[in-house]
């Protein structure tokens, strides 16, 4: 069962702190400061979505990604970062990453992202027995 | 593996290496001596002349083309009482004075390819230096653009009661990011201008416990309801020492700046400064200790390191910045060293040591 709606795991005190601000709003909202401190509060509850910064001290984004899909392979997890290497991009989608967000971003972007990350999934279209993704 | 064994020299002494080429020199002579002089040993002279030109300076391989050239001569000359050994006595000279050229033709095309690879390292440590940079520039300036971006829309969003309250939260963030970026900014420019060689240091008077204030109060934004103790254990006296003020206040800075940055709300920096006046030179010690995360073995290693290939980025990855970079350049300069002493989850301790200034001699 969910607990939290978001986790927010970035080393930038002042960026984190931000956005724990702008979403908790709307959402129940929790953060980490390391990819460490990120898997642990994951052994204790599972959030609807991740926002998980790559370039950190210690454990890099990637790594806690990797980690965290190992032990629960439905987490949700974006990942946000100031480069725009393909490769890295790449990595973390194989590694099923659902989004790559590039900084610096807006609020209104961020919010845009969330929203459209935590909408349920599109229900059936008109009866068909198809479904439209 | 032969790669390894082609780096071995180079790690040896300029002489190390010249007596080396010497020796394979005087061992291939004295098989040319045992031998008939119908056995050409060509090829094999242009190995020490190939070793010396390889691994020590230019100056030395022609002298070493001169040497084999003439080690050849002895040899045939010595031979030349040998039954049809040569149809003319003038030949084995005239022989020398072709193989001399020879040799001297492949020492100076030998030095050219050296000076290209030299050059080719140059350019390549330029190069990642470059992208070492874009990559620190992205990080700090991603980060702190979307801070910026998102705190001006919680600015803007923020109403009711408790409004002035939380706008004057915001604005902390704000003065903090932009003390970041000024910081940031300040650090690529002076690593850019030392990596191309353009700084030098102007050693004068400079007043210790004055730069040490100054960059304090540079940072006080930064500490701002951190709940932080600062800890400032200077001696009563000025400290005069012999040092470019505008380095040490980079130093300065990006020190107390990281103590601040990796010490946990709560926790304690203390700045001391201790006068050595029994050390030879008398100096003074400058000291910044913080109760903050500390630093692993490996990575204090790879911050430490004398190696000047050790990647920015990677650094910045670790979350240490370039800042330690550019003031351990910076102590360098003007002949101080870093040093570090850390415990991880304890904190890490900074020290180096500065001459205190001492009147010239009128």
């Amino acid at each position: 069962m969910e607990t939290t709606d978001v986790l927010i795991v970035d080393d930038d005190a002042d960026l984190r702190r931000t956005l724990v601000l702008l979403l908790e709003k709307n959402y129940r909202v929790i953060a980490a400061a390391s990819g460490a401190e990120a898997l642990r509060l994951l052994e204790a509850g599972r959030p609807r979505l991740i926002l998980l910064d790559i370039t950190m001290p210690e454990m890099s984004g990637i790594d806690v990604l990797r980690a965290a899909k190992m032990t629960d392979p439905t987490l949700r997890i974006v990942m946000l970062t100031s480069r725009t290497e393909i490769e890295l991009a790449k990595t973390a989608l194989d590694l099923g990453a659902v989004e790559y967000l590039t900084k610096p971003f807006d609020a209104d972007f961020i919010r845009g992202e969330v929203l459209r990350l935590l909408a349920p999934p599109q229900k059936n279209d008109g009866g068909r027995p198809w479904r439209v993704a | 593996m032969l790669k390894t064994l082609a780096a071995f020299p180079r790690r040896l002494s300029r002489n190390v290496n010249l007596a080396i080429g010497t020796a394979l020199l005087v061992a291939l002579w004295q098989i040319d001596l045992a031998a008939s002089p119908q056995i050409s040993m060509a090829i094999f002279y242009l190995i020490p002349i190939g070793y010396v030109s390889w691994y020590c300076a230019e100056p030395w391989s022609y002298a070493t083309a001169l040497l084999s050239a003439a080690a050849w001569l002895q040899a045939d000359v010595s031979h030349m009482g040998d039954r049809g050994a040569f149809t003319q006595m003038s030949v084995p000279y005239w022989s020398a004075a072709a193989r001399l050229g020879f040799f001297m033709i492949v020492t100076a095309l030998s030095s050219m390819i050296q000076r290209l690879r030299i050059l080719n390292d140059v350019e390549r440590e330029a190069s990642q230096l470059k992208s070492d940079m874009v990559s620190l520039v992205s990080h700090e300036f991603g980060n702190a653009l979307t801070t910026l971006r998102l705190v001006v829309t919680l600015l803007k969003e923020t109403a009711g009661a408790g409004a002035e309250a939380e706008r004057a939260e915001h604005y902390v963030v704000l003065e903090r990011v932009i003390a970041h970026l000024s910081q940031t900014t300040a650090n690529f420019l002076n690593l850019n201008r030392m990596s191309r060689g353009q700084y030098l240091p102007q050693l004068r008077y400079t007043r210790l416990r004055n730069v040490t204030h100054e960059a304090l109060t540079l940072l006080e934004p930064s500490i701002e309801k951190r709940n932080l103790e600062v800890v400032l254990d200077f001696p009563s006296t000025g400290v005069p020492v012999r040092a470019d003020p505008d380095a040490l206040s980079v130093v300065m800075t990006n020190l107390i700046g990281n103590a601040f940055k990796y010490t946990a709300d709560g926790g304690t920096v203390t700045i001391r400064i201790t006068v050595e006046s029994e050390a030879k030179p008398p100096a003074a010690l400058v000291s910044i200790a913080d109760t903050g995360i500390g630093i692993a073995p490996e990575d204090r290693k790879k911050i430490m390191s004398h190696a000047h290939r050790a990647s920015a980025a990677s650094l910045v990855a670790k979350g240490y910045g370039v800042g330690l970079k550019v003031v351990r350049a910076l102590l360098e300069s003007q002949g101080a060293t870093l040093e570090v002493e850390s415990t991880v989850g304890k904190g890490s301790r900074f020290f180096f040591r500065l001459p205190l200034w001492i009147e010239p001699a009128a």
